[in-house]
């Protein structure tokens, strides 16, 4: 079953086409994975979704059923902004107080056990929280809900690793409850590690959908090696990219989809070194633009 | 370099400002006082008027002498000055002490091998410093100028009077900083000391003075310049040194960064249940001080109401419309054009509250709380309406407490043929007008976040027509744009209640027209 569903939906702000045609569907209970680089239209797309901004055309439709027709969608709908700013004078508690309150949610245990995994001081002012405090204060009034969508874009950018580990636990929990999650992101790894299928967006407009490991064609791998043999012959292989030599290390980008080639090819060589460098956005989209010219 | 011209570095712009506002208004005011009351029978009248329990809370209590240009000067002019200076007082000094503690710069100096005592003492010695300066240019100033009636002691003693209050305030603050644990808490404590102190001043100066002697102001009242030259009322001030020395006390005696009373959060967690009460909450200190600045204002214009006449006969463009038999009753006439400039400003915080909005919209607050919340308890709509519901609840206090004190500081002067009454009805009457505005606002608003700036030209088009109208011919269509023409000039003329209504149905409509805008527009 769908739970949100873009049907070519294009938002144009005079000449800019901020989205276009943008189409995606995410089904009930799966982690959907939203990315491309800063200004692509990913907040654009979201705050359609929320109903900030006004489609130019398309519709969207909230659980099968179009949201111009029906307002209350927005009731089931979670929302955490890449840039959150809260009221200045209010403690953190008194604000995830507030989002309860307008939110009719009653857990209290919930709320003490969330402010206490994201090591939350919660009697502070806002205005003395740092921008990684100001998002702990948005997630964890975004978790406090009955919320059957819950949309996170650029969730984890004030975070420091361990808080980061917490939220990705937070949102698997979600999931496994059996709630839908929109989590955008220009971080691959983080999608690839929380998401169930992903979209990219460039230049507002959807290059791919899919499972990331069905979009792994488009990915590439970058390996750094150490080699006492001379490994300028991999320069020629069609499948080798971007083949340099520093400080005695050999990198070199491989079509994610040609590895078990590149390994037959490298696997007689007496090797010393060998890192591996997980597919990155940017590389999604050498590859992609390469393919189409 | 050593600490003490760190500091001076550190705080020199911001003095240089301070001292040129404090001392430019008593020196340039000084000169002002000998041009607007000249004559004997101008003194007399002045005085006359300032002789009401609203005019003493407000300025402080009558020289029991013959009204001098000077003693009128240092009567309308010392307590409010002594505020400014002790604003001052405190900024600095919590600027260079606790300021200067939390950011952890003392800490840094302390590291660097400064001693406690050389920070306190040079803390100390800047506020001495500066407040001294204070003293002196205002002295060299009054003295230079050798205006009538200023003499040599009434001269020192307001300069001294005014060194002091600021040097003490700045005395406290230093001493507060050292006693709580944040520059935040103490600018409230001290800023709250020196408001309050006028305060109840304002009331036992009314009620009986002998009460008043508890606070500051009071001994500056007691002074009496030009006229008693009470200098013995310096000595109070010693009490500088009893906060310098209590402050080193317990400065000495504490960690850099440490508290005696450390202000662990609020104990409680306020409970904010709806949008309103978070609006209100946020809003708060702004309507408060919109509103106790608008009762002063209209105490203010009721003060100089009983020399309307002779304000008017001095006026040629006035006495000449009078002549030509325009205006009826000029004080009439002149009240009115009073209430229609107060009504623009009335006007202002009613558009600021509306547009209030617009800081949730660019924070992106407005559409993180509409998501996931329930309909009827956070929606655009309500959002809109809360603010709408607020900017009208504090336009109409705005213009009751501007008539009312309108009212009191003219309750002594007999020739005023208008009752409360009437200035009730009167601010009823110019409430719609305000209302048409914000109306006019929340459409703009509705329209785009950008438009929204207009409204202000048009707050500015509607003073401007309003005030110059009344002098001069305009032609109507100028008049026909804003609501002032619609509805009756009511303290002149009779409530036009058809008028009213209607003004106030197109401000309804205005506003509805705005909301529905409002909740299909894109956000941000």
């Amino acid at each position: 079953m769908s739970i949100l569903t873009l049907e070519n939906v294009s938002k144009h702000f005079g000449k800019v086409r901020a989205a276009h045609e943008v189409s995606i569907d995410i089904r009930a209970g799966e982690v959907f994975g939203f990315i491309g680089p800063n200004g692509a239209g990913k907040s654009t797309t979201i705050r359609m979704i929320i109903g900030a901004l006004k489609e130019t055309s398309g519709t969207i439709y909230f659980k099968g059923e179009d949201i111009r027709k029906n307002s209350h969608y927005i009731e089931q709908i979670s929302y955490v902004p890449g840039d959150v700013n809260l009221w200045d004078n209010l403690t953190g508690m008194e604000v995830i107080n507030f989002f309860m309150e307008m939110r009719g949610f009653k857990d209290q245990g919930m709320r003490d056990r969330l402010i206490k995994k994201f090591r939350l001081d919660p009697s502070k002012k806002c205005k003395t929280y740092s921008k990684g405090n100001r998002q702990k204060v948005a997630l964890i009034s975004a978790l406090l809900s009955e919320a059957d969508l819950l949309i996170f874009d650029e969730p984890t950018t004030g975070l420091d690793p361990l808080m980061e580990r917490a939220f990705h636990e937070e949102i698997l929990a979600a999931r496994d409850a059996g709630k839908s999650v929109f989590l955008s992101s220009h971080i691959l790894s983080e999608v690839e590690k929380l998401a169930d299928r992903i979209a990219i967006i460039r230049d507002g407009e959807i290059i791919e959908t899919g499972r990331l490991a069905d979009l792994s064609h488009i990915t590439r791998i970058e390996y750094i090696i150490g080699s006492d043999d001379d490994l300028a012959f991999l320069k020629d292989k069609p499948y080798v990219h971007d083949f340099t030599v520093e400080d005695g290390y050999t990198h070199l980008m491989v079509d994610n989809d040609k590895i078990a080639e590149f390994m037959a090819a490298v696997g007689s060589l007496r090797i010393t070194h060998l890192v591996t460098e997980p597919p990155k956005l940017e590389d999604i989209f050498l590859r992609y633009y390469e393919d189409k010219s | 370099m050593t600490y003490f011209k760190l500091l001076a570095k550190q705080v020199r712009m911001r003095v240089i400002v301070w001292l040129a506002i404090l001392c430019g208004m008593s020196i340039g005011f000084a000169p002002v006082f000998g041009g607007l009351y000249s004559t004997e029978e101008e003194l007399r009248s002045i005085e006359m008027t300032l002789d009401n329990p609203a005019m003493i809370a407000l300025v402080g209590p009558i020289p029991d002498a013959a009204y001098t240009t000077a003693i009128s000067f240092s009567h309308q002019m010392f307590l409010f000055m002594a505020l400014v200076h002790g604003i001052f007082g405190i900024l600095i000094a919590n600027a260079v002490s606790r300021k200067a503690e939390d950011d952890g710069l003392t800490e840094y100096l302390v590291s660097g091998g400064v001693k406690k005592s050389t920070l306190y003492f040079n803390q100390v010695m800047l506020g001495v410093l500066i407040n001294a300066l204070a003293g002196v240019i205002n002295y060299a100033g009054l003295s230079l100028m050798n205006l009538e009636s200023f003499n040599n002691e009434g001269n020192l003693l307001y300069s001294a009077g005014l060194a002091l209050f600021g040097m003490l305030f700045y005395m406290l603050t230093i001493f507060v900083g050292t006693l709580v644990s944040s520059a935040d808490f103490t600018f409230g404590i001290s800023l709250g000391a020196l408001v309050i102190m006028f305060l109840y001043r304002a009331v036992t100066d009314v009620a009986d003075m002998a009460y008043s002697v508890i606070s500051p102001y009071n001994w500056l009242s007691r002074m009496y310049p030009y006229a008693e030259d009470n200098f013995v009322w310096l000595l109070p001030f010693l009490s500088i040194i009893v906060f310098a020395a209590a402050g080193w006390f317990l400065f000495a005696n504490r960690d850099i960064g440490g508290a005696y009373l450390k202000a662990r959060g609020r104990k409680r967690t306020r409970k904010i249940r709806t949008y309103p009460g978070l609006a209100l909450r946020s809003m708060r200190t702004m309507i408060i001080s919109w509103l106790a600045g608008l009762f002063v204002i209209g105490l203010t214009y009721g003060a100089i109401f009983g020399d309307l006449e002779t304000m008017i006969s001095e006026n040629e463009m006035l006495s000449a419309a009078v002549e030509a038999g325009a205006i009826d009753d000029p004080v009439l006439f002149f009240i009115n054009m009073i209430l229609i400039i107060t009504t623009v400003i009335a006007t202002i915080p009613g558009v600021m509250i509306i547009g209030r909005i617009l800081r949730e919209e660019d924070s992106a607050r407005l559409e993180v709380v509409n998501t996931g919340t329930l309909e009827r308890r956070f929606s655009r709509s309500l959002v809109l309406l809360t603010h709408w519901g607020i900017s009208l609840i504090v336009a109409l206090l705005g213009m009751v407490l501007t008539t009312l004190g309108m009212y009191l500081a003219s309750m002594n002067v007999d020739d005023i043929g208008i009752g409360p009454g009437d200035y009730m009805l009167a601010s009823v009457n110019y409430f719609s007008v305000i209302a048409a505005a914000i109306g006019l606002g929340a459409l703009l608003l509705g329209l785009s976040k950008g438009l929204f700036k207009v409204i202000w030209l048009y707050v500015g088009y509607m003073f401007f027509v309003a005030y110059l109208g009344n002098l001069v011919e305009l032609h109507d269509a100028f008049h026909m744009l804003t609501p002032f023409h619609y509805v009756e000039n009511v303290p002149i003329n009779d409530m036009d209640w058809l008028a009213f209504a209607g003004v106030s149905v197109v401000s309804v409509l205005l506003f509805i027209a705005g909301m529905l805008l409002y909740r299909r527009r894109d956000l941000g």
